[in-house]
C-alpha cells in the first residue's frame, strides 16, 4: 500500500464528512428539519466557540479528562494484576474467566446509584463506573497475552536462570506488549465511555452532565454544541491512544525485523 | 468438581462482601441482599415486573434484527469492497469509540419519547460492532478460497454462499454476540430517559425515590439477563459454528 493512496483515501474520506455537513446545513437552512431538533452545522460551532471560552465550562472539560484518566491508570494497574495472577494460578482463571469474557454484557451502570450511594455525589462513583467499563479488557488482554507466550521464550529464561520479577518485567512484558497495547487502548476508550455516561446519568459536574443539563434545558443548541465537543474529544482521544500505541510499539524487535 | 467448589466459594463471598457494605453504610445506602432477595421474588410473584420486562425484551429484540440485517449487509458490501472498506473503516471505529449516551437527546428529539426511540438507541450500539466483525472476516477471508472457487467456475451466488460467508461465519457470529449485547445496555440506558417502562426506567424511578431495595433488585435483574442472552446467545452460536463449518468441510472434501 503506496503512501499517496492511503492519502487519496484520507481525501475522500474528508470530501464524504464535509459534503455530509453541507447537506446538514442545507436541510436545516431551509427548514426542512425544525430547529428544536436540529440546529445547523454552523450553528454548533459558533454556540461552540462561545461556550469554549466560559470558566464554567472548561472546567466541566477538564474535570471529565481527569476522571477519565484516573479511571485509565486504576484500571490499567488492576487488569494488569488480575490478568497476571489468573496466568499464574489457574484456579482463579476457572472462576474469574467466564465472568471476565461476558463482562461487556453487564450494564455496569446499574450499579451507579448504589456507588453514589456509599461514596457520595462526586467524582468517586464517575471514576469508579470507568474503572469498572474498563478493567475487564485490561485483565483479559494481559491474560491472553501471557498465554500466547512461545515457549522457547519461557524456556530459555529459565535455562538462563531469569526468575520473578525479572522474568517478568524483561521476558513477559516486553513479550506482550502488543497485546498490553490493545488492552490499554479498549481501556482508554471505554474509561472515557463510562465517565460520560456516569456524568450524563447523574453528576454535578462534567460533560456528560453539560449535554444532559442542555437537554432538560430545552437549549438544543448547546446540546449540539456539546455533543459536536464530544465527537472531537472522543476522536482525540482514540488519536492520542493509537499514537501511544505506535510510539511504544516502534521501538520493538520483532521476528520480521531481526 | 473443583471448579465448581471454587466458584460457591467465590459466589459467597461476594455475597458476604456485599452484605458486609450494606451492615457498615446502612440500608438507605445499600439494600442487604435478603431485603434485595425479598424485592425481587415480590416483583415477580406479583407480576409488577411483566409489562417493563416485555417492554425491555422486544425493544431489544427489534433492535438486534434491525442492526443484524444493516450490520451485515453494510460489512459485507464494506469488507468485499476493498476501497470503500478503507475509507470507511476509521469512521465506524471513530464512531463506535463516541460515548453514544450523549446522541440520546438527538434521539429522542427525532424518535420521539415512546418505543421508537429505545428501538433506535439499542440499534445504534449494536449495529457498528457487528458491521466491524463482518468487514473485519471478509477483509480476512484467504485469498486461495476465493481462487479456487474462481477456478471451479462457481458463478458469484454460488461463491458467496458455499465460500465466502461460511470462512466469515465465526468473525460474523462474534460481531452478532457483541453487537445483541451492546444493543441491551443501548435498550436499556434509552429507557432509563424519557421512558414510562422498561427495566431501565424502574432503576431511574429506585433513583428517583432512592428505594434501594428495588435499586439492587433491578440491577440485579439487569444482571442476571445480560448474562442469560449471553449465554443463550453463545449456544445459538456453538450449534451454528458447528453446522456452518460442517457444511464448509463437507464442501472442501467433496
Amino acid at each position: 500500500m503506496s503512501a499517496r493512496s492511503s492519502l487519496s483515501y484520507d481525501g475522500i474520506r474528508l470530501i464524504l464528512i464535509t459534503s455530509f455537513l453541507c447537506l446538514l446545513e442545507l436541510v436545516c437552512q431551509m427548514g426542512w428539519m425544525q430547529s428544536q431538533v436540529m440546529v445547523p452545522p454552523t450553528v454548533m460551532m459558533r454556540t461552540l466557540w462561545k461556550l469554549l471560552h466560559s470558566d464554567a465550562m472548561v472546567a466541566d472539560i477538564a474535570i471529565t479528562f481527569s476522571e477519565a484518566f484516573q479511571s485509565l491508570v486504576i484500571a490499567v494497574v488492576l487488569g494488569m494484576v488480575l490478568g497476571w495472577l489468573m496466568h499464574r494460578w489457574s484456579r482463579l482463571s476457572d472462576v474469574l474467566y467466564p465472568v471476565l469474557s461476558s463482562w461487556y454484557s453487564i450494564p455496569v451502570f446499574a450499579l451507579y446509584p448504589m456507588l453514589i450511594a456509599f461514596m457520595g455525589l462526586n467524582q468517586r462513583p464517575v471514576i469508579a463506573i470507568g474503572v469498572l467499563m474498563a478493567f475487564s479488557a485490561m485483565a483479559l488482554n494481559m491474560l491472553h497475552g501471557l498465554q500466547s507466550i512461545p515457549n522457547v521464550l519461557n524456556k530459555s529464561a529459565r535455562v538462563m536462570g531469569v526468575r520473578n520479577f525479572a522474568f517478568l518485567l524483561h521476558v513477559q512484558l516486553p513479550a506482550i506488549l502488543p497485546s498490553l497495547m490493545t488492552g490499554f487502548k479498549m481501556a482508554g476508550t471505554y474509561a472515557f465511555i463510562g465517565v460520560i455516561m456516569a456524568e450524563f446519568i447523574l453528576s454535578p459536574r462534567g460533560l456528560g452532565h453539560a449535554i444532559s443539563f442542555a437537554y432538560n434545558d430545552f437549549d438544543t443548541r448547546s446540546m449540539y454544541a456539546l455533543m459536536l465537543l464530544v465527537i472531537f474529544v472522543s476522536a482525540s482521544v482514540q488519536w492520542v491512544l493509537i499514537q501511544i500505541e505506535r510510539r511504544v510499539l516502534a521501538h520493538r524487535a520483532t521476528l520480521g525485523s531481526v | 468438581m473443583r471448579i465448581y467448589a471454587d466458584r460457591a466459594v467465590a459466589f459467597f463471598l461476594v455475597l458476604g462482601l456485599w452484605h458486609f457494605l450494606s451492615l457498615s453504610y446502612g440500608t438507605d445506602a445499600v439494600a442487604a441482599p435478603t431485603a434485595t432477595w425479598q424485592r425481587l421474588v415480590t416483583l415477580i410473584s406479583t407480576g409488577f415486573i411483566g409489562p417493563h420486562l416485555n417492554f425491555t425484551l422486544s425493544s431489544w429484540i427489534v433492535s438486534v434484527v434491525l442492526a443484524g440485517v444493516v450490520g451485515l449487509l453494510l460489512g459485507l458490501l464494506l469488507g468485499l469492497h476493498r476501497a470503500s472498506g478503507l475509507i470507511f473503516e476509521p469512521l465506524i471505529i471513530a464512531l463506535s469509540s463516541l460515548p453514544k449516551v450523549t446522541l440520546y437527546p438527538m434521539v429522542l428529539l427525532m424518535c420521539g419519547l415512546g418505543q421508537s426511540s429505545k428501538i433506535a438507541f439499542g440499534f445504534i450500539h449494536g449495529v457498528l460492532p457487528i458491521m466491524l466483525f463482518t468487514l473485519g472476516a471478509a477483509r480476512e477471508i484467504p485469498l486461495h478460497y476465493v481462487k479456487t472457487a474462481r477456478t471451479l467456475g462457481l458463478d458469484r451466488i454460488t461463491t458467496l454462499r458455499r465460500v465466502i460467508l461460511p470462512s466469515m461465519a465465526s468473525g460474523i457470529v462474534s460481531g452478532l454476540r457483541l453487537g445483541a449485547s451492546l444493543a441491551l445496555l443501548g435498550v436499556i440506558i434509552g429507557e432509563m430517559f424519557g421512558a414510562q417502562y422498561g427495566l431501565g426506567f424502574l432503576l431511574m424511578n429506585a433513583i428517583d425515590v432512592n428505594d434501594t431495595a428495588q435499586m439492587a433488585a433491578v440491577a440485579l435483574m439487569l444482571i442476571f439477563l445480560a448474562l442469560a442472552l449471553n449465554a443463550l446467545l453463545r449456544l445459538l452460536i456453538y450449534v451454528f459454528d458447528r453446522h456452518a463449518l460442517r457444511g464448509f468441510t463437507q464442501l472442501s472434501a467433496s
